[in-house]
């Protein structure tokens, strides 16, 4: 399995980490994203919401 | 999908552009969730437009920031396109649980099969191109999209207008008009 998906995978998952109970995404532009691409940004992502670049959204 | 029902007869009495101010509390109610986040944050649009979270770890620094549930946009999204994803996302407080991504294995399936879309898809992929579908239901009353149909056979609306009117991206309009867009409502609310 690729390094990426499988660190999303415990990151997620893991009891001690988020305990995931349901994850979906909206896919980007691109058509030819792999599995792992995927996976990498997703874990960018959540390290970036833990270091701070978010905003709450204003609905 | 009695749940979602009650969130699309809601929406019918909703003046378009469908406010998520009007969605969202009402989805919440009506599936019991006490709270959603929604955040914006640096994404790659060319690989994923945003995403819904779900966790349960309360001791996670993640959870203590945002609740339970979160969906992530990315910065970038422009108006119709941060209100289509985040309402797509919102549909999976609606999921089953055998629809929802909760283990490993699915997460890979899920992830394999947006890579490699398959039309025998895993549940939580087809739960994916669902909530679209949802989404798309919410942010156009029926009354309003027998309108716009009638208007584009006769020639008086183009999409690029009804994705000004309803506030959504104009590449999405044209599923409206489509013979899935009925048998596939028609489903959800069967």
């Amino acid at each position: 399995m690729s390094q990426n998906i499988e660190f999303l995978q415990k990151r997620i998952f893991d009891k001690d980490s988020l305990a995931a109970t349901n994850f979906k995404m909206f896919p980007g532009s691109n058509r030819d994203v792999s599995a792992e691409q995927f996976a990498e940004e997703i874990n960018k992502s959540l390290s970036r919401l833990e270091s701070g670049d978010f905003e709450v959204l204003d609905i | 999908m009695e749940k979602f029902k009650e969130l699309y007869e809601h929406c019918q009495k909703i003046q378009i552009p469908v406010s998520r101010k009007d969605i969202q509390p009402k989805a919440l109610s009506i599936t019991g969730a006490t709270r959603i986040a929604a955040v914006k944050s640096t994404l790659d649009t060319d690989i994923i437009r945003g995403y819904f979270l779900s966790a349960s770890n309360t001791e996670a620094r993640l959870v203590q920031q945002f609740g339970c549930n979160v969906i992530v946009l990315a910065r970038s999204l422009n108006y119709c396109w941060e209100r289509f994803v985040f309402t797509k996302e919102l549909m999976h407080l609606f999921d089953l649980d055998d629809e929802k991504t909760s283990n490993t294995l699915e997460l890979e399936t899920l992830l394999s099969n947006f890579e490699i879309p398959d039309t025998n898809g895993s549940k939580q992929f087809k739960s994916d191109i669902k909530g679209l579908w949802m989404a798309l239901a919410c942010l156009c009353p029926e009354s309003e999209r027998l309108k716009f149909k009638d208007g584009i056979e006769k020639g008086h609306i183009d999409y690029y207008g009804i994705a000004l009117q309803i506030k959504i991206p104009e590449k999405y309009v044209k599923y409206y008009f489509t013979d899935a867009y009925e048998r596939i409502i028609k489903t959800l609310l069967a």
